[in-house]
């Protein structure tokens, strides 16, 4: 069982980085695609200081030998400097970012899982009670509403009409705010997840079993039932918590946290190459990362899941 | 396997806690006096020679002084000079300054600053390897375009002087500019381009100096070193990292941010009513206009002159008071001519005021909101002109039939499609179909500066205190002639008295840049705008202003035209 695994993680840790190699090459020529180029601006340089800085990154070389450069230096560590932020390496602006952003989606993760699992069973225990509905109703409101919604709102809300919490990330208490507004979809998508995959398991015949043998009702929900409902969260959970630690453009630009979203919208406004390069692996191998663990934690919820 | 996974959802809750409670408690400061701005986002670089922008250039004056500055009335004073120094004009016919440094300069690590400084931090900015957006700057001094400038220390490093071929009457706010600022050669060297993102080697010889820069904020602690030092009365100076327009008046509202820059289009008219004494509109050197491409294919088969008479229509159209009052709502002063306000003559009277054909200030066509029915019927008759002469399309009751439709360019923002949509509305009533395309940022760009367009949203933004910022972005081999003047098909056209671009308007630039004397120079500057608006190529619509929301609180502040905000003598009053 144990080689089993061990056999399936190498296999899938290969695929990996077959996957991330695949990423890699596709952004690296996609990106050069598009029209436009990182020395643009509304005053440009002169054609000297275009042409010495297209010497400097590398630019004025065969496309096909910068990729070939691109994926050395990459073996050896090295992202490349940041062709926008002078004199700042890719790798250092993400993990600077990367720290504040994994801390604030870290936290919105736990929140979300945490308050989003016992919402979801409280409504398909309480199922079509006023509780459930009322869950229901908010639920499907958070799903639907657009984060830069929900940001907005909370901004008004807490910040302006009643100031009771700082309006930007930098300031004591300022990740609470954009903790909610993060973990705000994902807790409602985890809610509608576990209700529904609990009320199926509340519905089978050992369920019924076990209250008949006369085990507690507590024990039935999260024994029984909470531990077998929670499959098909944990396949999304892998996914959402890539996302989530990556940080949202939205979110942290309404409450001005410095975190690592941003990046992945500006470095393509900017054509900032190595940028774009790197946040695009970044959150490749961390997407390839969760969806690997949370199909193992899959299997250890649920030995019948075979791996192969 | 259910150990491990509880093991492993242990050290996540513990990470999670750590990761609460490990706060910003690294930057306890003992300041006394601090106050928390906002002027932009984090910057791409707050290197005085490589930075191009404004933001950046608000930050570099808080750390930097050049030989230069502006004192606390905003006017031009000497900072690392002792004094402003006379022109003194040399027998080959060229002109020198020669600065006398103050006693005792130093930079904010306490060692000692000369004149040497200057002459490395110049020659480094103006050589192309740095690639330093600015180091045209540098274009007046003798020696600019070799691997030199001509501009030496004295033995002692006390004296600096500097050889222009053409005294040019700007020089001494270029001097004040961020890129003419000096740099220490030591830590550039040792740290290469990233000596400026660090607190520990962004060493500067101005009022601050940096304690701490993140992508969250910079902060800003008094320079004992500052030759000035106790003219500087805050302690501390924030700069937080913001460009969320709706996050930054949530911040300025809630009193997190003393100053803002910017503010949400939508709120500026209750800003301006709820908030009389802290929101500022301020002129700034610039022009919003629209460029037409004059060799555009969809005008392919017109002469050169009825393309000129077609673009005039197209600019007479325009109601610039009301893209002024209902579309900006800043404040913006309609346009009719391109060189923005705010730029002086050597009389001291304004550029402006003496602009037009007449140079009597009324511009090249009226911006008078009464005389918009007649522009409308002067684009009429051009257009009818153009449909007899060319045969390609028809004037029936004033309306435009058959003529061919044309795609306007812009990119994404509220304000520049709204403009958008009012020029095809405006533009649709007299029979002309305009497409509207709304590219992203950096493909905008890439195609108006190629040429691949008909019509486009444009600005311009002056980078000192003279015309000539405005004017020679026009001669043909210029990265910025997005209206392609004097290339392909224009490139033979002989039609400003007789002759092309290159030999009108590329000559007229070249003469300016070599007149000595100020008021031929600025006649001389008249013309070329006087070309320039004739192609009917550059359509102005407004000059730009500057809003900006400046607490109650803080007293001592000014801003500059080019939008640098100086709060080196600013100070929070409670």
């Amino acid at each position: 069982m144990d080689s089993k695994l061990a056999l399936y993680i190498v296999k899938r840790l290969l695929l990996a980085i077959f996957t991330v190699f695949l990423i890699i090459t596709i952004t690296f020529f996609v990106m050069r695609a598009i029209p436009g180029g990182p020395f643009l601006s509304e005053k440009s340089p002169s054609a000297e200081v275009t042409a010495a800085l297209e010497a400097k990154y590398g630019l004025d070389k065969p496309l096909f030998e910068q990729y070939i450069t691109y994926l050395k230096d990459l073996l050896h560590g090295d992202f490349g400097p940041s062709i926008k932020n002078r004199g700042r390496n890719v790798i250092d602006l993400i993990m600077e970012g990367f720290s504040v952003s994994a801390k604030t989606g870290l936290i919105a993760a736990c929140v979300a899982i945490v308050i989003g699992l016992t919402l979801g069973a409280l409504a398909a225990v309480f199922h079509d009670k006023w509780i459930d509905n009322l869950i229901m109703v908010l639920t499907t409101a958070f799903v639907a509403m657009p984060s830069f919604v929900i940001a907005t709102i909370l901004l008004l809300i807490f910040c302006i009409a009643w100031p009771i919490l700082p309006a930007n990330g930098n300031a004591d208490g300022g990740l609470i705010l954009p903790i909610i507004a993060l973990a705000l979809y994902p807790m409602s998508y985890i809610t509608r997840l576990t209700r529904s995959s609990m009320l199926d398991v509340l519905g089978q015949d050992y369920i019924r079993t076990a209250r008949a043998k006369g085990v507690s009702g507590a024990k039935v929900i999260f024994k029984h039932s909470l531990k077998n409902a929670v499959t098909p969260v944990i396949t999304y959970v892998g996914p959402m918590i890539a996302y989530i630690l990556t940080g949202s453009l939205v979110v942290e630009k309404i409450f001005a946290v410095p975190g690592l979203g941003k990046y992945f919208f500006s470095s393509i406004t900017n054509r900032d190459y190595p940028m774009v390069m790197g946040t695009t692996i970044f959150l490749a191998t961390l997407m390839v990362i969760m969806t690997l663990i949370s199909d193992i934690c899959y299997k250890i919820f649920d030995p019948r899941v075979d791996l192969n | 396997m259910k150990k491990l996974l509880s093991l492993l959802l242990a050290v996540i809750m513990v990470f999670a806690l750590v990761a609460c409670t490990g706060d910003n408690n690294d930057d306890v400061s003992n300041a006394t006096s601090t106050m928390t701005l906002n002027v932009g986002a984090y910057p791409d670089t707050i290197d005085p020679a490589l930075n191009s922008a404004v933001d950046g250039a608000t930050y570099i004056i808080h750390n930097f002084v050049g030989l230069v500055g502006y004192d606390a009335n905003g006017d031009l004073a000497p900072m690392c000079a002792a004094e402003i120094p006379e022109a003194v004009t040399l027998e080959n016919g060229m002109t020198s300054y020669t600065f006398t440094l103050r006693d005792g300069l130093k930079w904010s690590d306490g060692t000692d600053l000369d004149a040497n400084d200057f002459v490395y931090s110049w020659n480094r900015a103006a050589n192309p390897q740095t690639a330093a957006d600015y180091e045209y700057m540098f274009d007046v001094i003798d020696g600019y375009g070799t691997d030199t400038l001509n501009v030496t220390a004295s033995e002692d490093g006390k004296q600096l002087t500097v050889v222009l071929p053409v005294d040019v009457p700007y020089f001494m706010e270029l001097c004040a500019f961020p890129t003419y600022m000096p740099v220490k050669q030591e830590v550039v060297e040792a740290n290469g381009d990233a000596w400026a993102t660090k607190a520990e080697t962004y060493i500067g010889n101005g009022p601050y100096k940096v304690s701490k820069f993140t992508q969250a904020e910079l902060v800003l602690a008094k320079n004992e070193y500052y030759w000035d030092a106790d003219s500087v009365v805050t302690d501390e100076i924030v700069f937080a990292f913001n460009d969320d327009d709706s996050s930054l008046l949530a911040n300025y509202k809630n009193g997190s941010y003393l100053f803002i820059d910017s503010v949400p289009q939508d709120e500026i008219e209750s800003l301006e009513a709820n908030y009389p004494n802290e929101y500022f509109v301020e002129g700034q050197l610039g022009t919003y206009y629209v460029s037409f491409n004059v060799n555009d294919p969809a005008l392919e088969g017109f002469t050169e002159e009825e393309k000129a008479d077609i673009r005039h229509a197209l600019g007479l159209m325009i109601d610039r008071n009301y893209v002024c009052t209902d579309i900006g709502k800043a404040g913006q002063v309609p346009a009719a001519g391109f060189v923005a306000m705010g730029l002086t003559e050597p009389d001291g009277t304004e550029f402006i005021a003496n602009n037009g054909v007449n140079r009597d200030g009324n511009g090249y066509y009226s911006v008078a909101a009464e005389d918009y029915a007649a522009n409308c019927a002067e684009a009429v008759a051009l257009l009818e002109g153009v449909a007899q002469s060319s045969g390609k399309f028809t004037v029936e009751n004033g309306v435009a039939v058959g003529f061919p439709s044309l795609t306007y360019i812009t990119n994404e923002g509220t304000g520049h499609e709204a403009v958008a949509a009012y020029l095809q509305a405006a533009w649709g009533t007299y029979g002309i179909t305009v497409n509207v395309e709304t590219q992203e940022w950096a493909t905008f760009l890439n195609t108006r500066k190629n040429g691949d367009y008909s019509v486009a949203r444009n600005g311009w933004l002056g980078d000192y205190n003279d015309p000539i910022s405005f004017l020679d972005m026009w001669i043909t081999e210029s990265g910025n002639n997005d209206s392609q003047f004097g290339k392909d098909a224009h490139a033979t056209y002989a039609g400003y008295d007789g002759k092309t671009w290159a030999e009108s308007y590329d000559a007229i630039i070249a003469q300016v840049k070599a007149s000595k004397d100020p008021e031929e120079r600025f006649e001389l500057m008249h013309q070329a705008e006087d070309i320039l608006m004739q192609t009917g190529a550059i359509c102005p619509i407004y000059y730009y202003t500057d809003i900006y929301m400046c607490s109650e609180k803080i007293e001592g502040f000014f801003s500059s035209p080019l939008g640098y905000k100086f709060f080196m003598y600013a100070s929070v009053v409670e």
